[in-house]
């Protein structure tokens, strides 16, 4: 238990020390997200084709039009509801707000947004966009009472801006990244004969291996905080599940990568020689995993392949545990799924690691 | 220090079974078709420094690292310190201490961590500073291990073979690229570990060394133990003459050999050595030889047979090639 104490701390005082290592360990996640969060962040937001029928007559109703006029982002095209929704069919239009009268003298003004679910990416820059201008002007007609009755058609109760998706799949990337790279430092010991050093003393490989396992887990808890905290302060994600749940997930995906840089680490020569393949494997993980966008938007041609990749498992999980994203699994699969490749990496690499 | 050979004798304990620290039976390693050890029986006493000298490629390297676990042999019996090494090798880790031809060793650690971090490994641990302090580290305290110097990094591995305490201490050419000054604050940490009763087996590639330090030593050459004694032992064992070195550019060879008590002459370049069995004949003859004909006997010296003299004629090769 000494040994493993002091292992550990010696890993962790190495990896400080590594200063480029350190900074591209949080750097790199980082930049991501300030590049992705500044393009569907910011003021860049593309323009959207909006339907708007008005069938209320008043001031509240006014409110809202004006609401939605003042927004840059949005065209408006003011139409029968008939005549909108056939359109938001034919795909002319990314969504159509309709706004009714109240039901009673006295009601709150019914708006309902209309958009089609299958379209992710709008629904997840677009909806909470037309959400939030219609609240506003719901607050500005009366912050007593709710003036203005919102109700969405075929949307879930997901309330996520791009950045919100982002995030965790930044996260689940990064914690990919750690976990595949984490064997090289054991190879360079083998190719320096670290480990034949280590050999000739008490200490148990399973010690090192603990102890190197450990210090990777201690980054990637410290590496979700960091993304979780900065994502925050500059684009205010709000982590809104449990954050044991979140630790759990963090834990088991870090787990399952770490393992599976074993297996790549098991036969590699040299460090130089492990790079490239976990190059190789991290790739096409980073792009069909639903890091950066939505799975659904994969061609079907290549959904066996996203659906094999724990990435798009680990990405899912984080998303529903973080922002309560709409699963792609249930929970429970993406659990079941990420323990199924730890295991066969840990069964692969115990096969396969070569100590000499 | 100095320690004579006859406190070297009574220190020596008598060879039985109990009094070995290491022996060894029958070391037997194969490489697909190449012997690498072909059948190494080895006993080392316990409180003796004991050298193992060889060429590259002789086998001496792969014999340690099959004592020390660091191998697992095709044949033979290893007893380490009266415990089987085959079956419970962590105890004879616990108690052996070893120092290979690493470099660096957790590059990203200070001295002083590494040392701290390996004696975590074992039951029974020096002080970390007693060491830095007994190897001339102190400076090099909190340095990195990888901005030491190849002397520093060395004395490093020494006082990391030294952290448990052990009873036997493996060094694997611990004194190769060491200044003289090093070296000799080296020897005298070997020595205080003889003096503490502790046991050491080295490889070296310095014959002086081999003859300064080691009590006795084997002379290994194609997976095989050729030779085993104290240095002195297999000298006189091999070597009964006595060197005459001298230069004379075109020196009659046949007039030298003719010289009393020489048994051979022979000649590299300018320099001409005269090997002879009654010094004090030849020198006389020589001197009177040499001013008769107006003969130079420029940079005469004489010399006894060396270790380097017995490796050579037992290997045919010299150690350091």
């Amino acid at each position: 238990m000494k040994a493993f104490r002091k292992l550990l701390r010696a890993n962790l005082i190495s990896f400080r020390r590594e200063r480029a290592t350190v900074f591209w360990t949080f750097a790199f996640p980082l930049i991501f997200i300030l590049i992705f969060g500044g393009i569907f962040g910011g003021d860049n937001t593309p323009t959207f084709d909006v339907g708007l029928v008005n069938q209320a007559q008043g001031r509240s109703a006014d409110t809202v039009v004006q609401a939605l006029q003042s927004q840059k982002a949005l065209k408006l095209h003011t139409g029968s509801r008939d005549g909108e929704l056939k359109k938001l069919k034919d795909g002319d239009r990314k969504a159509v707000v309709v706004i009714d009268a109240p039901s009673t003298s006295g009601g709150s003004l019914a708006v309902q947004l209309f958009a089609d679910p299958s379209q992710t990416a709008t629904q997840q820059v677009l909806l909470p966009f037309l959400r939030q201008a219609i609240g506003q002007a719901g607050n500005e007609i009366s912050n007593v009472r709710p003036a203005i009755d919102l109700q969405e058609q075929s949307i879930g109760s997901k309330n996520l801006r791009t950045i919100d998706f982002l995030l965790p799949g930044i996260l689940a990337m990064a914690i990919m990244q750690l976990g595949l790279f984490s064997a090289i430092p054991l190879v360079t010991q083998r190719e320096t004969k670290v480990l034949r050093r280590l050999g000739a003393t008490p200490l148990k490989r399973r010690t090192m291996i603990a102890a190197q396992v450990t210090q990777r887990l201690i980054v990637a808890v410290i590496q979700t905080v960091v993304l979780i905290e900065a994502g925050s302060l500059f684009f205010h994600v709000k982590i809104a599940g449990n954050m044991p749940e979140l630790a759990a997930f963090v834990v088991l995906g870090a787990l399952a990568f770490v393992a599976m840089g074993y297996v790549v680490a098991s036969r590699a020569k040299s460090a130089e020689a492990a790079q490239p393949l976990v190059s190789v494997i991290q790739f096409p993980m980073l792009f069909l995993s639903g890091v950066f966008f939505p799975v659904e938007l994969a061609p079907k041609i290549i959904q066996p392949v996203v659906r094999a990749l724990p990435l798009t498992y680990l990405a899912d999980a984080l998303r529903q545990v973080s922002v309560q994203s709409t699963p792609l699994n249930p929970l429970w699969v993406d659990t079941v799924v990420l323990l199924g490749w730890l295991v066969l990496c840990l069964a692969l690499s115990v096969r396969l690691f070569r100590w000499e | 220090m100095v320690t004579t050979d006859a406190a070297r004798d009574d220190a020596r304990p008598a060879l039985v079974a109990g009094s070995l620290a290491i022996d060894v039976e029958g070391l037997v390693k194969r490489y697909g078709d190449k012997v690498a050890v072909a059948g190494v029986s080895l006993q080392v006493r316990r409180g003796e420094v004991f050298g193992l000298l060889g060429p590259n490629g002789a086998g001496k390297t792969t014999t340690i690292e099959m004592i020390t676990g660091l191998r697992e042999p095709d044949a033979g019996r290893i007893s380490v310190l009266g415990i089987d090494a085959r079956r419970r090798l962590d105890d004879v880790k616990q108690r052996i201490g070893v120092q290979l031809q690493t470099p660096a060793l957790f590059p990203l650690l200070t001295v002083y961590e590494v040392l701290d971090l390996f004696a975590s490994f074992f039951e029974r641990a020096d002080e970390p500073d007693a060491l830095i302090a007994a190897l001339g580290l102190e400076e090099s305290h909190n340095k990195l291990t990888k901005e030491l110097s190849g002397g520093q990094q060395q004395r490093l591995s020494v006082a990391l073979a030294l952290i448990n305490q052990p009873d036997l201490i493996f060094l694997d050419e611990p004194t190769t690229g060491l200044d003289p000054q090093a070296r000799l604050s080296l020897w005298e940490v070997i020595e205080q570990q003889r003096a503490a009763g502790r046991t050491v087996l080295l490889t070296t590639h310095y014959m002086e060394e081999a003859e300064r330090l080691c009590d006795r030593v084997a002379i290994i050459d194609h997976g095989v133990i050729q030779a085993v004694d104290a240095p002195r032992e297999l000298i006189r064992q091999n070597f009964s003459e006595t060197a005459i070195i001298f230069t004379q550019p075109g020196a009659d060879l046949a007039d030298l050999r003719g010289l009393p008590a020489v048994s051979n002459v022979g000649r590299d370049g300018d320099e001409v050595t005269l090997y002879s069995h009654a010094v004090a004949e030849t020198m006389a003859a020589l001197l009177a030889w040499a001013s008769g004909h107006g003969q130079p006997l420029d940079s005469l010296y004489v010399r006894g047979a060396t270790l380097e003299d017995v490796f050579l004629k037992l290997t045919g090769r010299r150690l350091r090639e």
